[in-house]
């Protein structure tokens, strides 16, 4: 098994009576690279300020490398580069100067890393200029730049390609991948943008209102999850009040030739013998695939219908 | 050491730590020159000079170092240092760039100690450096010599006292500007807007001057940010006693001290939401 490098433990926090995050147990394993899904206002920024030490929980814990943030928070940043919502920088410098400057806050390095970080967000030719004269997408791509530089094992990324046009949405997917797959970095990224965390992702935790609603891999979420599956039967208006009976799942729609249902993995088995038994033909069982929008829809729209 | 020199490069790079020198520079200049061309200033040393002897020019370097501090001690000066003092902290949290410095590993009372420290130097020198300047252009326009000063009397200091004397002065005045710059400085930990702490830092200095007129308040009136302060002038104009400058100086540096602690904790505990 993978060391955890980033764990969460009942984190929770308030704003006045809002609960923002609430009792958040999250688990990052070495050479991840973990998608933190949520819509606005979920508590993402608000987990990632707690997990860099920026705001102390009101209730749990974050450890990141092995030490609590809370009790050991240098220690515990030195091999991590983050991101905490949008990426500041001194604007009356240029960005060169910026890095040196944040550089030296981690220990410091040479000129040479700093050109590599640059070079891989592509804004070496633009290292002289001030931050001030920076477009939104070139402070953004600094920013990772910024988190790269002190060669960390754990990147924390606060929605890492918002403002981006999609040549730079594309450029940082395929830095997050390279980072990854050659470097060994364990890459944390929030996101609200299912696609991008969909294919760069191999797990997600899905929070809403605070709340994780769903942790694990993303084929494992998919299929554990739910699926949705087609039967195509004889008999529709007896089929959909037949498997309506059945618990653990739910008919979604009926039309002329067939019942979409939505349930677990082994109830498919068991509404097809159910439907068998009763008499009725089934011709075809398809599966419909889901995505992660699907389950993403599914999960925090249940979570408002609760409120 | 390393982030104290951060801080000194940040410092470098913005306008508004050369606002204060270069204001109070063209200030001293213009104090020099009302003196040199002030009829009424003119017309005493003529009536002064013919009664007794004083040693080289009346309206002299010594004099205009006291005349500057009148004027700057409890307005320029303090503005200026809050300027900065009030910037170090707010500035980064306004700007967000805070929140960049504190996801690396450093501890926050690193940070701010850096900070102070910094903030301290600049109001001492920009105090003790504007002295210097007043000394110097003095020199050049006026000459030097014994510092007279007329209130309650006439008092006549030899200019190797005066300068002695001069220099205690500013530095009791020193002193008094760390004691406000670090109340701007321990606002601003927790404000993320300079203004709203340089407001706050001048609310306690005119505010300790109001109060300290007031009858019902006598008995806090020792205790006072505008007490030990207004005590710059008194080995100046009467004899020197050393005693009554510690004493105020220690009570300056209590202010600066306590309001660093107040600083610390309270940046300690905050929570980065900028
Ligand atoms: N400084 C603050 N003061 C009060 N409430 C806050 C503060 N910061 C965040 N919140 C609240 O905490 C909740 C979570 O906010 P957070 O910024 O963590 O969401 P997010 O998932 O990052 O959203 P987004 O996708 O919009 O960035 C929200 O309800 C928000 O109103
Ligand atoms: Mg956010």
């Amino acid at each position: 098994m993978a060391e955890i490098v980033l764990e969460t433990t009942g984190l929770t926090k308030f704003f006045r009576a809002r609960k923002a995050v609430d009792d958040l147990s999250l688990r990052v394993y070495e050479g991840d690279v973990y998608g933190f899904l949520g819509p606005n206002w979920a508590g993402k920024s608000t987990t990632i300020r707690m997990l860099t030490g920026l705001v102390r929980p009101h209730g749990g814990s974050a450890r990141l490398m092995g030490y609590d943030v809370g009790a050991q928070r240098v220690q515990s940043l030195r091999q991590v580069g983050a991101i905490v919502e949008l990426p500041a920088f001194y604007k009356y410098m240029s960005a060169r100067e910026n890095l040196e400057i944040f550089s030296r806050y981690s220990g410091g390095c040479d000129k040479k890393r700093i050109d590599e970080v640059l070079d891989a967000v592509g804004l070496l030719d633009r290292a002289k200029d001030k931050v001030k004269t920076f477009s939104h997408g070139m402070v953004q791509r600094l920013g990772i730049a910024q988190a790269l530089l002190p060669d960390p094992k754990v990147v924390i990324l606060d929605e890492p390609t918002s403002g981006l046009d999609p040549q730079g949405m594309r450029d940082v997917r395929e830095l997050i991948l390279r980072l990854s797959k050659e470097h060994g970095i364990t890459v944390f990224l929030s996101s609200h943008l299912l696609h991008e965390v969909e294919q760069v992702c191999n797990r997600v935790g899905i929070i809403n209102r605070g709340r994780l609603v769903a942790e694990g891999s993303v084929g494992e979420l998919l299929h554990r999850e739910m699926s949705i599956v087609e039967f195509g039967v004889s008999d529709i208006a007896h089929a959909a009040e037949l498997l309506s009976g059945v618990d653990s799942l739910k008919v979604l729609e009926t039309s002329a030739c067939c019942v979409s249902i939505n349930g677990p993995r082994d109830c498919v088995a068991e509404a097809n013998r159910a439907l068998v038994q009763s008499g009725i033909d089934v011709y075809s069982i398809v599966p419909k695939t889901m995505n992660l929008e699907d389950l993403f829809m599914k999960l925090v729209g249940d979570g408002e219908e609760d409120d | 050491m390393t982030s104290f020199i951060l801080e000194i490069r940040k410092m470098m790079r913005k306008a508004r730590t050369y606002i204060g020198p270069i204001a109070l520079s063209l200030l001293t200049l213009a104090v020099a020159l009302g003196v040199k061309h002030d009829n009424h200033a003119q017309y005493m040393r003529r009536r002064m000079e013919n009664d007794f002897i004083v040693a080289g020019s009346m309206l002299n370097a010594a004099f205009l170092c006291r005349v500057l501090l009148e004027f700057i001690a409890f307005t320029f000066l303090p503005l200026f240092v809050c300027m900065v003092c009030a910037d170090l902290m707010a500035s980064e949290s306004a700007d967000g760039t805070m929140r960049m410095v504190l996801v690396r590993p450093i501890t926050r009372a690193r940070v701010l100690i850096s900070k102070y420290t910094l903030g301290m130097l600049y109001a001492l020198k920009l105090t003790v450096g504007t002295g210097l300047f007043a000394y110097l252009l003095g020199w050049l326009m006026l000459g030097r010599g014994s510092l007279v000063i007329f209130e309650n009397g006439i008092w006549v200091v030899p200019e190797h006292t005066a300068i002695l004397r001069l220099l205690a002065a500013y530095a009791l005045i020193g002193c008094g500007m760390m004691a406000v710059g670090s109340i701007a400085f321990a606002v601003s930990t927790f404000l993320s807007n300079a203004n709203g702490a340089i407001g706050a830092a001048m609310g306690v200095l005119y505010g300790s001057a109001v109060i300290g007129q007031i009858q019902y308040f006598a008995k806090l009136k020792p205790y006072l940010l505008t007490s030990p302060l207004e005590k710059w002038g008194e080995g100046l104009t009467g004899p020197f006693d050393a005693n009554t400058y510690l004493h105020s100086i220690g009570l300056l540096l209590t202010y600066a001290v306590v309001s660093f602690v107040i600083g610390l904790v309270i940046f300690e505990r905050r929570d980065i939401l900028g």
